[in-house]
């Protein structure tokens, strides 16, 4: 905890990156940069928020049934939208151990990125480029909002919360949808504990359980982002929706959409998957 | 001598309007010189005092290498000796405890990059001035241990206000990420970059469970009553405490600034009261030898009724003396009364320093008297009563009696 | 008639040669002990915010508009046409551009976060002396690709060296983590606390790669000389603002380091008040003594027929003369200190130990201070010094003016 001399505040009054700076950030042992992993973990993205209506409770748990299992492996394909440059598309594959908590990505492509691979496992993040030979540490204050570049958060990759826990949750809505299946309308409300920054998130699900939509408001009931299912089909043997979208509402243009081009559920993953020397393996 | 000093006296008295002219160049120059230095004196104490007062106490102690390295990994287990190694010192006026980490804090729409601070909400106020600068809101309550109050430019970046919740996100002892949701009960400003740019705190009850230290933390913080005695406080701490588990520490080993800035503020001073001395000395020659000049007549007489020049030279020498004693003893008088009537007051600078406060700085200066300060302007006193009055009294000896009689 | 005044004015002065000079040395000391304080501030001053300018921040920098308060990436100058074309309009050369961000530098054991710079190494070294603060190994040089030059105490932090590799972690335009590693080819010592400890420079191309930056910088930085830098900023403000360019200052920079040379000025003024106050006391006496000395001759004056007016005039008059004369030994002998010291420059480091030395680096003084005036401050000095003295003379004259003309001839 270095105290900076005072001088260096007359410099720092200079820079405003010296917020970062002031502190030091020093790691024990190797010096890595964990980075929030789970990519896996997106399949929570769609978790949705506790229910005080047992309906609702129910619906929600049904479609995390569907989108989660005990193990799962992936290939994603992300889309970022940005105006003013063309579209940035991100390959990676996933293994997800959620009954472990660990977690390991790929990225495919682009030529830039390749053979990057990150590695969340017993509670650390590492990520390994494969231009610098070695892994490094992600610490916290690293975990800048945006996972990727995209408009998906460490925050939403990372929250374990299960949405029984944090939310609670009322049916407010039913519709038909247009193939003939119910179309419920969930308000989570976050309870005032938990370690979630929205305030509030209202999800569509159809009563099969599979998820429609989701709004994410902050606590002053500002809508701040939208995430679309669709691309309902066969996914890893279950009907799940392979197209999630994401929409910043406050920042026009903006948009990232997540393919998921191939999901197997349950399958048993070799440990050394999970393993530091795995992120450099997979670089060859 | 008693005759040498009535002698000046009414040499002095005799020529009243000189006399007076010569006093009051004499009190401005040795009082607003006196002034100064309580001024200087002031605000140098008190640019100490915001250092230690602001957050860092007079004396840490922490797990040996944590000052280093701010590793939540190297916090105390058991802080109980330091506690109370501290507690059992009369001259600490109170200690507490802290735990530090980094971590990341989140909202909705942004994030920023924070020191968590965990502290006792009570304790510390008697320690630190911490809870005075929450400008907005409310410091934190004992077993409030949901509340943060975030630096302003952390509150800022966040765009929190109060009564918002905050995710906090920091790595426990061992690695793992964890996260616990706050809610912002006060914003604080302190002026400093290190409090306002960085710092959440939480109670240390919430970092304790958050990081599952137990009962450990990371840092005692301690106050000593008085700056002088930081020395001896700390001697007696490694004395009592085990160097292998406890690191002890003075603020300024872990920031010398300050103090060194203090030590060259004294050297700058001597530099200045050298030349006031010059200027002084300047006029107050000019005087006496004025006052030779008119005394030509006189002196011959004296010489040639007897006196000797050793005499002559005695009489001029104590008149000096007289003079810049009596003018030096009253500037340095109305100099303390000013400083008595404004110590308390205060005098506020705000026209000028604008935003020094990130030097600790105030705007509102007490001037403080102190030992040292009287024995450099009675030395300067001395020094000019010597030098003023040593060429006039010689060049009087150079008279010849007979020539300075005939002078009008 | 005011000719005649004038001129028994001058003729008292010169007659009186050992009184005349004791006044116009009263008044000479005191200005020479201003002008001397005056040239050990200035200058030090002038030194202090040369070096700030020098050292890295330039007299002024231009940014896309925002980035100063929120530094981002995004916040960047992708087409630096305008911008060059105006530097050329405006005759400016010494300027260069910067790719600044921030970045977590890792060591072997340890990392810790740092300001990322990306320089051009042929314009920078014509902007400011970084490149004359290299303690070990060389700064940047044209061809370089990926190396990087650290300040010593940040190399030690991380336990890196001269030609170790450091690996730089940091985010890039589109907010996607990257690193690489760069070597080290110099260490810098620039007494900057935050240029020595947390700032890592490397080839600008080298990072706009790195942060997908090409053809993109973040800040133009630029040296002119410091009497112009107002007139070419308002000028140049006119041309970039409108596209979207924000200008600022050195002092709008770091705010800091002028307030710390006001807050000293301030005391200078509190101390010429002390000493104008000290003069005037010794030129009343001085100026006193003379008239009442010539009493008798002043009666006799008034006794044939010269007015009381007149009288306080030759007075006033005389105390005017000896106070020019006065101002005139002081200024010169006060700028011939402060010319002398300006050229020798006054060596404080004997008197100080190494750590003083260190803490004056880090307010950016040298531990040599060529003495310096500001136009401004010599004349406000010296025209409050005569002032002052013509103040003086006012009780003297009035003094003169009350004179009896039968008892001033008997007056001894």
């Amino acid at each position: 905890m270095e105290s900076c001399s005072l001088t260096c505040k007359v410099g720092a009054s200079s820079y405003k990156w010296s917020n970062h700076v002031v502190r030091v950030m020093n790691i024990s042992r190797k010096s890595f940069i964990q980075m929030s992993m789970a990519v896996a973990m997106l399949g929570s993205v769609g978790v949705g928020p506790v229910l005080a209506d047992e309906e609702a409770d129910a619906l929600i748990r049904s479609m995390e049934d569907r989108t989660r299992a005990e193990t799962n492996t992936a290939t994603y394909r992300m889309v970022v939208t940005r105006p003013g440059e063309s579209d940035r598309e991100v390959v990676m594959q996933s293994w997800d151990d959620r009954v472990s908590d660990r977690s390991f990505i790929h990225i495919l492509s682009p030529r830039r990125d390749k053979d990057t691979t990150f590695l969340k496992v017993e509670g650390n993040l590492w990520m390994y480029l494969p231009n610098l030979e070695r892994d490094i540490k992600i610490p916290p204050a690293m975990m800048l909002n945006s996972w990727m570049g995209s408009d998906f958060t460490n925050d939403d990759l990372v929250n374990q919360s299960s949405a029984v826990n944090d939310y609670e949750n009322t049916i407010i809505a039913r519709e038909m949808g247009a193939d003939g299946i119910e179309i419920v309308t969930i308000q989570a409300i976050a309870h005032l504990d938990a370690a979630v920054v929205w305030g509030r998130v209202v999800a569509k699900i159809r009563m099969d359980g599979i998820p429609i939509s989701q709004q994410f408001f902050d606590e002053d009931d500002v809508l701040i982002r939208t995430l679309i299912f669709s691309d309902i089909g066969d996914l890893g043997g279950r009907i799940a929706p392979s197209k999630m979208e994401m929409i910043p509402e406050t920042e026009p243009g903006h948009k990232t959409v997540m393919y998921i081009d191939a999901m197997t559920f349950d399958e048993p993953i070799a440990d050394e998957i999970f393993t530091r020397a795995n992120l450099s393996r997979r670089a060859r | 001598m008693v005759t040498y000093f009535l002698l000046a006296l009414r040499n002095l008295t005799r020529n009243m309007r000189r006399t007076v002219l010569t006093l009051i160049a004499l009190v401005v120059a040795i009082g607003s010189l006196t002034f100064m230095l309580t001024l200087t004196e002031g605000y140098l104490g008190s640019m100490k005092d915001n250092f230690v007062l602001t957050n860092f106490g007079h004396i840490q102690i922490n797990a040996p290498g944590f000052q280093e390295d701010g590793l939540i990994d190297n916090y105390m287990a058991d802080t109980g000796p330091a506690v109370a190694a501290a507690q059992a010192n009369p001259n600490v006026v109170a200690s507490t405890q802290r735990v530090y980490v980094s971590g990341l804090a989140n909202v909705a729409t942004a994030s920023a990059a924070i020191t968590v601070i965990g502290v006792e909400p009570d304790r510390e106020r008697a320690v630190t001035r911490m809870a005075d600068f929450v400008t907005s809101g409310a410091w934190l309550e004992v077993g409030d241990n949901g509340g943060v109050v975030l630096g302003i430019d952390v509150a800022e970046t966040l765009e929190a206000e109060l009564g918002d919740k905050v995710v906090m996100t920091t790595q426990a002892p061992g690695g793992d990420f964890s996260s616990q949701v706050f809610r912002v009960r006060g914003v604080m400003e302190s002026g400093t970059p290190e409090v306002d740019r960085l710092m959440a705190i939480v109670t240390l009850e919430a970092a304790q469970t958050w990081m599952e230290l137990g009962e450990g933390a990371t840092t005692v913080v301690l106050r000593v009553d008085n700056h002088e005695n930081t020395d001896a406080v700390y001697e007696r701490m490694l004395d009592q405490l085990d160097g292998q588990q406890f690191e002890t520490q003075r603020w300024f080993d872990v920031d010398p600034f300050i103090q060194q800035f203090v030590e060259s503020s004294d050297a700058s001073i001597v530099f200045i009261l050298a030349i006031v001395v010059v200027v002084v000395l300047g006029e107050i020659i000019n005087t006496m030898f004025m006052s030779l000049y008119e005394r030509t007549r006189e002196f011959g007489l004296m010489e040639a009724l007897g006196t000797g020049r050793r005499q002559l030279f005695a009489m001029l020498l104590w008149e000096t003396t007289v003079l810049v004693s009596i003018g030096g003893a009253l500037g340095y008088g109305g100099a303390a009364i000013l400083t008595g009537i404004y110590g308390k007051r205060g005098i506020d600078l705000t026209a000028f320093t604008e935003s020094l406060s990130s030097l600790y700085m105030d705007p509102i200066i007490h001037p403080v008297m102190d030992l040292k300060i009287t024995i450099y302007i009675l030395a300067t006193i001395a020094i000019t009563a010597l030098l003023a009055g040593v060429l006039p009294a010689w060049r009087a000896t150079k008279l010849n009696p007979v020539e300075a009689m005939r002078q009008i | 008639m005011s000719g005649t005044l004038f001129a028994i004015a001058w003729r008292n002065v010169v007659r009186n040669k050992r009184r005349s000079l004791i006044t116009i040395l009263s008044v000479a000391i005191g200005l020479l002990a201003l002008l001397f304080i005056w040239g050990f501030n200035d200058g030090s001053h002038n030194n202090m915010m040369a070096n700030f300018r020098a050292l890295m921040t330039g007299s002024f920098q231009v940014h896309q508009t925002d980035f100063f308060d929120h530094p981002k990436l995004e916040t960047n100058i992708s087409d630096q046409t305008v911008l060059l074309a105006a530097m050329e309009s405006v005759g400016i050369d010494a300027w260069t551009t910067r790719l600044s961000s921030f970045a977590l530098s890792a060591g072997e054991e340890t990392s810790t976060g740092m300001i990322l710079l990306g320089m051009d190494p042929i314009r920078e070294p014509l902007v400011t002396t970084l490149n004359e603060k290299i303690s070990v190994g060389r700064f940047l040089e044209p061809g370089d690709e990926y190396t990087a030059v650290i300040g010593a105490k940040g190399a030690a932090k991380l336990g890196l060296g001269l030609g170790d590799e450091i690996i730089l972690l940091t985010q890039d335009r589109r907010g996607t983590l990257t690193a690489d590693k760069f070597d080290i080819v110099g260490l810098i010592k620039s007494g900057d606390p935050i240029i020595d400890q947390a700032m890592v420079m490397v080839p600008l191309e080298s990072a706009q790669e790195l942060l997908v930056m090409e053809g993109r910088i973040t800040d133009l930085v630029a040296q002119v000389p410091e009497s112009e830098l107002h007139k070419i900023a308002a000028e140049l403000r006119m041309i970039l603002e409108p596209e979207d360019l924000e200008l600022l200052e050195w002092e709008e920079i770091n705010p800091i380091i002028r307030q710390i040379v006001n807050l000293d000025n301030g005391f200078m003024y509190i101390f010429i008040s002390i000493v104008v106050l000290i003069v005037i006391s010794g030129v009343v006496n001085t100026v006193l003594v003379s008239m009442l000395q010539r009493t008798r001759e002043f009666g006799v004056l008034m006794a044939m027929g010269t007015s009381t007016g007149a009288i306080g005039a030759v007075v006033l008059i005389e105390a005017i003369f000896l106070g020019l004369l006065g101002t005139a030994v002081g200024t010169a002998g006060g700028l011939g200190l402060v010319a002398w010291f300006g050229r020798t420059g006054i060596d404080l480091s004997a008197m100080m130990d190494p750590e003083l030395v260190e803490i004056m680096g880090e307010f950016y003084l040298d531990t040599t201070i060529f003495a310096e005036i500001d136009t401004n401050h010599l004349l406000i000095t010296v025209l409050g010094l005569l002032a002052a003295t013509i103040v003086s003379a006012f009780y003297p004259a009035l003094r003169a003016m009350q004179l009896e003309p039968v008892e001033a001839i008997r007056h001894i």
